[in-house]
């Protein structure tokens, strides 16, 4: 391969605030394969770096979809995790070593990350947010990317978006079973609607197992439809891809506002 | 003898007696279990499971959110 080197701290936290300046030689060289693309000019490449998102979650979900986030050159990235890197988690949480075995996620992801994009900027939260630092957080960022391990923590997410009317992205997956999703709560529909606010059995991957290449698959879709939020052309309806392990494929369905949500029922009503 | 008509159920063909709606269907499939429903690209909100009624080769998708990752 090439044989630029970089210099550790050569472009960081400036480049990434500063909107006026233009792309420099690496950065192009960097996105050069998107930047080749049709409908990827220079000015959506700066316009991405303007961007703030909050990944709630750095397991098997916040890895892959993190690092495809911080690849596309997301100029600023929250990483949230309050746990610690266990020797379970590396076949599928991509972003760990072996060394990092005992770090706190938030913070091992954040260096890694850092290492793959030197040109963005790139904060951990190693701890588990509280719903008031939550809410302060999702009120800073363009874009939320739910990808917690617990319903408790989607659901709070879920209100505390529906609340500040904000579009959020989200995953889930236990055994075979897996899910993901944007909500965009103008257009109606949220979590509840489903029916499931009583809490399930917790427990998880702990209990359930979880088979790894569909965490894996779920959290480079989140990546994806993260970036089509950035773009001109990105869904305006609520919707939820359900995946069905026989045949490996998706099912996208649009989510339908239930009249009766306890979350956005009333606001849809209005 | 009522009619009985093919739709699919995650994936998986049933026949059902034409006129069924989606609570009845849920009921035989999945009675005293929290799903969501989705019927060929909608998720449908329970309150109008009642008065929808199955057509032949409707796709169903009966799913209860997990939470794991
Ligand atoms: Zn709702």
């Amino acid at each position: 391969m090439t044989h630029l080197t970089f210099e550790p701290r050569f472009a960081t936290a400036n480049n990434a605030e500063d909107s006026q300046s233009p792309l420099c030689d690496q950065q192009f060289l960097y996105y050069s394969r998107h930047l080749l693309l049709p409908d990827w000019p220079e000015q959506h490449q700066l316009q991405l770096r303007q961007k703030k998102v909050l990944i709630v979650g750095m397991g098997g979900l916040g890895c892959p979809a993190a690092t495809y986030v911080a690849g596309a050159g997301v100029g600023c990235l929250l990483l949230a995790d309050g746990d610690n890197v266990e020797l379970s988690n590396l076949p599928r949480q991509t972003l760990f070593r072996q060394q990092d075995l005992g770090q706190n996620k938030a913070q091992a992801a954040a260096a890694a990350l850092q290492q793959l994009n030197p040109f963005i900027r790139i904060e951990a939260i190693p701890t588990m947010l509280d719903e008031a630092q939550l809410s302060r957080h999702i009120a800073a960022v363009d874009l939320i990317i739910d990808c917690s391990d617990n319903m408790p923590t989607k659901l709070i997410i879920n209100r505390l978006c529906q609340q500040q009317q904000r579009s959020w992205l989200g995953a889930s997956a236990s055994g075979y079973q897996g899910y993901s999703w944007l909500i965009n709560p103008a257009a109606g529909g949220c979590l509840c609607c489903l029916g499931h606010q009583q809490p399930l059995p917790p427990g998880g991957c702990l209990q359930q197992g979880i088979y790894a290449p569909l965490v894996g698959l779920l959290g480079l879709q989140l990546a994806s439809m993260a970036l089509q939020q950035f773009s001109t052309n990105a869904p305006r309806y609520s919707f939820v891809q359900i995946y069905q392990h026989q045949w490996q494929q998706f099912n996208r369905c649009q989510l339908l506002a239930d009249p009766d949500c306890v979350i956005c029922g009333a606001t849809t009503n209005v | 003898m009522s009619e009985m008509i093919p739709i699919f159920v995650n994936g998986e063909p049933h026949q059902i007696a034409a006129s069924t709606d989606l609570q009845q269907l849920k009921q035989k499939i999945a009675p005293g279990q929290q799903v969501a429903i989705a019927i060929n690209t909608e998720i449908m909100p329970r309150r109008l499971w009642a008065g929808r009624t199955l057509q032949p080769q409707d796709q169903v998708l009966m799913f209860n959110l997990v939470a794991g990752g």
